[in-house]
């Protein structure tokens, strides 16, 4: 054990070091060279020294306000107050709630829709540059109309003009005037190491087969004023965006990434092995990809696309809030033959094979979770849903309201279909626009359905039993290995990986009851595998004849929506080493983290309103984490 | 300006033919909320009276029907006609006589637009009326509201002031039916105030 601290210090220090040459002599604020020559001892403090990402930040890199054209057909509450409910204020909602979150985020993207940005509280103010367009002039008469039928047949068109080709107004003054109130509004509420307003937008293309991808940019509003939210008007394809973005950092200095979403509603092509246009990828379109998307947004209200029970008939926690019918409008039914190409773990998958192919893997990337709330309230506790839009925020038919009218009404959506999902970590060095958007490009960030559980995941090839035992795993972790979203290369010798896993449950949520190693791997004949390990897990079970550990038991009393957290583990820790690595295969490995079952926000709200949903209505859930992979590559 | 009964399903046919499948966006494909969500631009804070019915439900000062949502949409219209027509007789009771406006009230949950006009020989009610006529004072309210006013189990005040009533229009036609409304609980508390047998 005190090799291994001396060890964790002296690379602490190492680091150190090249940081503190800059410090000026006889400033304290910063390590000296003979400060450095001090630290790089082992301190008492075992703190002392780190340098390395301390604490998980916790935020949503998805949030819809009023100024997205959707949203703001019903939804009241604009950009500001979604910035102070993520920080912890309280506001009224859309239908007049007082709402909260129990505890503050540490960031938040509020990502409009980049298409017509900022139309509608612009049309229903008059502003001179949409009135001086012949279809705004109508739009804002017909609103101001105050018939409903007229209001209502506008705001149906509006909504539709979303995924048109094109853009029925086009006023660039309008949208740069949206997008830099909005820009001054985020540096307003930018508070550096309490709370980050992270600048972003959505790119909403192709509406029914959802390619969408939210933008952010790690600079303030002087960098992302240098250019306006790229749209599907511009161009319906993301390989023009990935241009269009490569071409704004070289013109400006910045840095941006785009974060696709939903890739079970897109039909197939979410991950597929072809581009937009249907030709094989190259090496170069894969190397864009791969450094503008280097981390997806795995779970949300619109369902978990982490894998699918078809995909993964094993993985017996693979069939998770899954909207897996049609597309994300209801107008296209969904093919089996469309999974593959639309879940994490397959296209994290498919992208050793593309790998293999062309040299470089398209399908690099981590993963966070987000809410892509329509309500401006980042609210997806199980006991504080807000819902996907304004239309089904709390109420005692929310439940049975629809969500989403499919044209077929066995693939329209339910409100009891939402899920309650999910939060973006991120192992950020401190709370900054910078620091976040740093971790997210290093991948070091992992996904969860709502609760704040904090998890580590570290990949080595000497990582120890002992080394679990450790209280500052992210020490060992750093010094022996690389953290979630890292590489590993070359097998040094005959050596297996191992894996440093931890994860702490939330305080306000359940135990946990597993930590799972999740491997994909390319076998001796290029074909693409799975396996999924239980790493570590709560109490004395053993693993049945078929290796599975059994089920962890459940607690929720459904009608008091209630649980006793005396199953599970408040915390699991383990080093799993792969018991099945080939050297000679590339691979990747990560972490999913499950909860005990807990009451679903369905039961509380029967709780709460006392009605009685459809028997078909779960009621209780199993919260989890996914962490980016780690990748092995021979 | 008012257009035919089911015009909301024409506008939603209009629309899905005039844009065509896979023409809306990031899962807001929800007619019916938008229709209900556009009185925020007509009547601000309208939708708070969803907000502040289900409340007094909970507190048990209105009367709730759980039967499912499919089921009321099916049967709903007949029993919110019968509490709109005892509106619609209490309302002539106890009116002005002294240019008392014209109504047009929502029951909010089924989007069921009613418009109550003044006339020589009563209070002319078009239920259905697919929204209001200009110069209507707008009354934003919910089915349970109007049969526990037309009960007397809510005073028009008291709803007001839960926010289960909201009144839209020019200011003094406002005040005009919010006194007319008012007049309503009148009689029942005048029956409230005689003394036992």
């Amino acid at each position: 054990m005190k090799v291994t601290l001396r060890t964790i210090f002296l690379l602490a220090g190492c680091t150190l070091t090249s940081v503190a040459w800059a410090a000026e002599p006889g400033n304290h604020e910063a390590a000296t060279k003979d400060d450095v020559a001090h630290i790089s001892k082992p301190q008492f403090s075992p703190y002392a020294g780190r340098n390395y990402p301390a604490r998980v930040l916790f935020g949503d890199t998805h949030l819809h306000t009023s100024i997205s054209v959707d949203a703001g057909t019903m939804n009241r509450v604009g950009q500001e107050d979604a910035f102070r409910f993520a920080r912890g204020e309280e506001i009224s909602t859309t239908y007049g709630l007082r709402a909260k979150l129990s505890r503050p985020l540490d960031f938040l993207v509020i990502s409009d829709h980049a298409e017509m940005y900022g139309l509608m509280p612009q049309l229903l103010s008059g502003d001179p540059e949409i009135l001086s367009t012949e279809i705004g002039r109508k739009w804002y008469d017909s609103l101001k109309s105050g018939n409903q039928d007229k209001v209502f047949a506008t705001a149906m068109e509006i909504v539709a003009s979303l995924s048109t080709k094109e853009a029925p107004i086009k006023s660039d003054k309008a949208v740069r005037n949206a997008w830099q109130a909005y820009t001054a509004l985020a540096d307003k509420y930018n508070d550096p190491g309490r709370f980050s307003a992270i600048i972003g937008f959505e790119y909403t293309t192709m509406g029914g087969n959802n390619l969408h991808r939210n933008v952010l940019f790690r600079g303030d509003a002087s960098v992302a004023n240098r250019t306006v939210p790229y749209s599907q008007f511009d161009s319906q394809n993301p390989e023009d965006l990935w241009a269009f973005l490569a071409d704004f950092e070289k013109r400006t200095g910045g840095e941006v990434l785009a974060i696709p979403h939903n890739g079970n509603l897109s039909n197939g092509r979410m991950f597929s092995v072809e581009t937009f246009d249907g030709k094989p990828y190259t090496k170069e379109l894969a190397a864009l990809r791969a450094r503008f998307e280097p981390i997806i947004e795995a779970t949300q209200i619109k369902g978990d696309s982490e894998a699918h029970p078809a995909l993964s008939p094993n993985d017996e926690f693979a069939d998770y809030e899954k909207w897996d019918k049609a597309n994300l409008n209801g107008t296209e039914v969904k093919k089996p033959e469309m999974y593959q190409y639309e879940y994490s773990r397959e296209a994290l998958k498919t992208g050793l094979l593309l790998e293999r192919k062309l040299g470089v893997n398209p399908f690099k990337f981590g993963m966070i979770g987000s809410t892509d709330a329509h309500t401006s309230l980042a609210a997806v506790e199980e006991e504080n849903f807000f819902g996907k839009h304004s239309g089904v925020e709390p109420g005692p038919h929310r439940w049975e309201h629809v969500v989403i009218e499919a044209p077929d009404p066995k693939y329209t959506v339910k409100g009891w279909q939402q899920a309650a999902a999910g939060y973006a970590g991120v192992w950020a060095t401190e709370n900054t626009r910078e620091a976040i958007f740093d971790a997210m490009k290093r991948k070091e960030t992992y996904a969860t359905t709502g609760p704040r559980m904090v998890v580590r995941f570290f990949g080595g090839w000497d990582f120890t039993a002992d080394d679990a035992l450790s209280r500052l795993p992210a020490g060992v972790g750093y010094a022996k290995g690389v953290p979630m979203g890292g590489d590993l290369r070359k097998s040094p010798g005959a050596k297996s990986p191992s894996f440093l896993v931890a994860a702490m449950k939330d305080p306000y949520s359940g135990n946990l009851d597993r930590i799972q190693i999740v491997k994909g791997w390319l076998d001796k004949d290029g074909h693409a595998q799975e396996k999924v390990y239980d790493a570590v897990w709560s109490g004395d079970r053993k693993p049945d004849t078929s290796g599975k550990i059994p089920p962890v038991g459940n607690t929720v009393d459904i009608t008091n929506a209630t649980w006793k957290n005396t199953i599970g583990a408040p915390e699991l820790s383990a080093t799993w080493t792969d018991p099945d690595f080939n050297a000679a295969q590339s691979a990747f490995y990560y972490a999913r983290v499950i909860e005990i079952p807990t009451p679903r926000w369905t039961a509380y709200e029967a709780k709460r309103f006392a009605v009685t949903m459809s028997p078909g209505v779960p009621m209780i859930t199993q919260e989890r984490a996914y962490t980016s992979p780690i990748w092995y590559t021979p | 300006m008012k257009l035919a009964a089911g015009t909301f399903r024409l506008v939603l046919l209009a629309t899905a033919l005039l844009f065509g499948p896979g023409a809306w966006a990031c899962g807001y494909h929800d007619p019916a909320s938008i229709n209900r969500g556009i009185l925020n631009w007509i009547y601000p804070n309208a939708l708070y009276v969803t907000s502040a019915v289900w409340r007094a439900q909970l507190d048990g000062q209105l009367s709730r029907d759980d039967r499912p949502l499919a089921t009321k949409k099916l049967l709903g219209y007949g029993s919110a006609v019968k509490q709109l027509s005892r509106l619609r007789d209490g309302l002539w009771r106890v009116r002005d006589g002294n240019g008392d406006p014209a109504i047009a009230l929502l029951m909010i949950e089924p989007m069921l637009w009613t418009r109550f006009e003044p006339a020589h020989t009563g209070l002319d009610m078009k239920p259905d009326a697919g929204g209001p006529a200009s110069n209507d004072v707008v009354i934003i309210t919910d089915e349970p509201v109007v049969k526990a006013l037309v009960d007397g189990r809510v005073t028009p005040r008291a709803a007001r002031e839960l926010g289960l009533i909201r009144i839209y229009g020019v200011a003094s036609a406002v005040q005009n039916v919010t006194a007319w409304l008012d007049r309503l609980s009148q009689p029942a508390l005048e029956e409230a105030v005689k003394p036992n047998g």
